[in-house]
């Protein structure tokens, strides 16, 4: 018996399917038409290697945009699949068992993590995220977030290269980063839940089969982290042509201002970790202790970060880590200088 | 984004960045030694994008068969009507894997970066980087050794390099040499004489540049702010720049490599 929807409902599956029909095709013929679209200008396209045109600020803004998103994709890239293969393959269980049961005991073992992985900035904050998601406490995550690109070899030696004639310089930065990754994590731990947004672990939709996880996750890591890395190179490209680059000569006084002008630099530059030594000894009107601030501030704080944190952690996350963070590496760097470097 | 349209953005951006660091396009962008990276993250987004697309494409036709015979069974069980109550929870359920899927529209920003390349690649830095920027030599790192000049007549250096004996070593290892500069014309500061040919070093990529400029004197020449010259000369005392007496100023082809 057909039972009285009267004239109030639709007879519903008619419209349903009606409704689907045109629906589901749509989802197709999106990247059906984008690949024509790919196909098509990748074809007749204008050729790469002949360079573009123009020579004006415009030029040089998509320049250094593309510039920085160039070269941190490889970097990307390579934190994508570490973190893809954390979710995939590593029992969570894991990490219970390799890390210190007590959080204000893990977060050293995060630091020295973090001095293990030969990558950018843009490679740890997809790696933390799975971390904290498998269960490992944010503090420790926190610290390895902003110890991986500070102290990793690659970084040192290019530091070590950088300032021949000052090899305290290596060790000073190696001190003054680490300091700050504990610290700030340790400062995690303390107040997660309480004073802080609580880093969760979420639980990952389990079930799929592994590569099918490591494929999914890889694939979803990417645009997040790759969506908020275009963010973030695109306003340093814009500090880049709105600021004259004499600023930073004009600015004479006590070393502290200079400390604070060149760790606000490293924020606006976005230079990767393993170039920001060469940057900084090029600066070499600063005292060292200024170089040193621009050194280890430019891993922990800068706006390709702020942006990618805030797309991954939440913007609450940034709001209280990354003045932390600038802080604490102000001051590491200022005293480490004072200790090591004469 | 859906999956599948961030699959075949993946396919798009690999393709890119093959393109970049097999044509060695990328050396507008960054420095040589990225290429062979650039290539292997390339193969792996479009190793992700093609295995994204078809099984994407393959599990919806899987999916929709089996949502239509799911709706069938229930038309047959509960009557026509039994899909109403079902489709504010299906489009709930849709919402949250939006949530954890497809993440905020960030993701779509992706495409400018790789619009640009596609349709109108910027070029290399040049004359406008080069012309926000004084002359001044900046002090060298450490303390570097200048070795003697390479045997040729005349000897080719890389304006950083030259600038930094002129200034740095007080033209030292310059003085008795002919020397070769290639770079591009820029802007004098005052709009007088010298103009100046420049080129930008970077370390890592364009967003790290740094110029160069050696002042060129002796030559009447007059060529466009941009344009790529060789110039031939001697070594000009001229305190805290770096000068060239020229005597001969050649036009050339941009280099392939447009930074030091």
């Amino acid at each position: 018996m057909r039972p009285d929807y009267g004239h109030r409902v639709p007879y519903p599956s008619k419209p349903a399917a009606a409704e689907s029909g045109v629906a589901r095709p749509d989802k197709l013929t999106v990247p059906i038409a984008l690949a024509g679209v790919a196909v098509l200008v990748a074809a007749v396209g204008p050729d790469l290697a002949a360079g573009g045109q123009g020579t004006g600020p415009v030029a040089a803004w998509s320049t250094v945009l593309v510039a920085i998103v160039v070269q941190a994709l490889p970097f990307l890239a390579l934190g994508v699949v570490l973190s893809a293969a954390v979710t995939a393959f590593v029992p969570a269980a894991l990490w219970a068992k390799a890390l210190p049961s007590r959080p204000a005991v893990a977060v050293p073992v995060g630091v020295a993590a973090g001095a293990l992985l030969p990558g950018c900035e843009c490679a740890a904050v997809p790696v933390a995220d799975r971390l904290i998601r498998q269960g490992v406490t944010p503090g420790a995550a926190v610290a390895f977030l902003l110890s991986a690109p500070a102290i990793n070899p690659a970084v040192l030696v290019s530091t070590a290269i950088a300032f021949p004639n000052r090899p305290g310089m290596v060790g000073a930065r190696l001190l003054a980063s680490a300091v700050t990754a504990l610290i700030v994590g340790w400062c995690w731990t303390r107040w997660a839940g309480s004073v802080w947004p609580p880093l969760a672990a979420r639980h990952e939709s389990a079930g799929q089969p592994r590569w099918e996880r490591f494929r999914l996750t890889a694939q979803h890591d990417l645009f997040h982290g790759g969506g908020f890395l275009v963010l973030g190179a695109g306003i340093s490209a814009t500090l880049n042509v709105a600021v004259p680059p004499s600023w930073t000569e004009t600015i004479t006084g006590p070393p502290v201002l200079s400390a604070i002008v060149l760790a606000l630099l490293a924020v606006a530059l976005c230079i990767c970790s393993e170039a920001d030594a060469f940057v900084a000894s090029s600066l070499s009107a600063f005292p060292p202790g200024a170089q040193l601030a621009f050194m280890v501030v430019g891993p922990a704080v800068d706006l390709k970060l702020i942006a990618m944190q805030a797309g991954t952690f939440g913007r609450r996350f940034v709001l209280r880590t990354a003045p932390l963070a600038w802080i604490t590496a102000l001051i590491t760097a200022l005293g480490a200088a004072e200790l090591i470097v004469r | 984004m859906s999956r599948p349209v961030q699959a075949f953005i993946l396919v798009m951006l690999g393709a890119a960045l093959i393109r970049l660091g097999v044509t060695g396009a990328a050396d507008n962008y960054v420095r040589p030694g990225l290429r062979p990276y650039l290539v292997a993250a390339g193969l792996l987004f479009a190793a992700l994008g093609v295995i994204g697309v078809i099984r994407d494409l393959r599990g919806e036709q899987v999916e929709r068969a089996a949502a239509d015979s799911r709706a069938q069974a229930r038309i047959r069980t509960h009557g026509p009507g039994a899909l109403l109550p079902e489709r504010p929870e299906h489009d709930h359920d849709h919402d949250h894997d939006h949530d954890s899927w497809y993440g905020h529209g960030a993701g779509w920003l992706l495409c400018l970066p790789l619009l640009l390349l596609l349709v109108s690649p910027p070029p290399a830095l040049g004359s406008y980087a080069a012309g926000r920027t004084d002359a001044k030599v900046p002090r060298p790192a450490g303390h570097p050794t200048y070795p003697p000049l390479p045997a040729a007549d005349p000897a080719p250096l890389t304006l950083r390099d030259y600038a930094a004996r002129a200034v740095w070593d007080h033209g030292r290892t310059l003085t008795g040499h002919r020397i070769i500069l290639t770079g591009f014309v820029a802007p004098s500061v005052s709009g007088g004489d010298p103009w100046y040919i420049a080129r930008l070093h970077i370390i890592c990529c364009a967003a790290d540049a740094q110029t160069a400029k050696v002042a060129v004197l002796g030559s009447s020449g007059q060529f466009p702010t941009g344009q790529w010259i060789s110039v031939t000369g001697i070594w000009l005392a001229d305190g805290q720049f770096a000068g060239i007496q020229a005597s001969a100023v050649r036009i050339v082809d941009e280099p392939r490599q447009p930074y030091e």
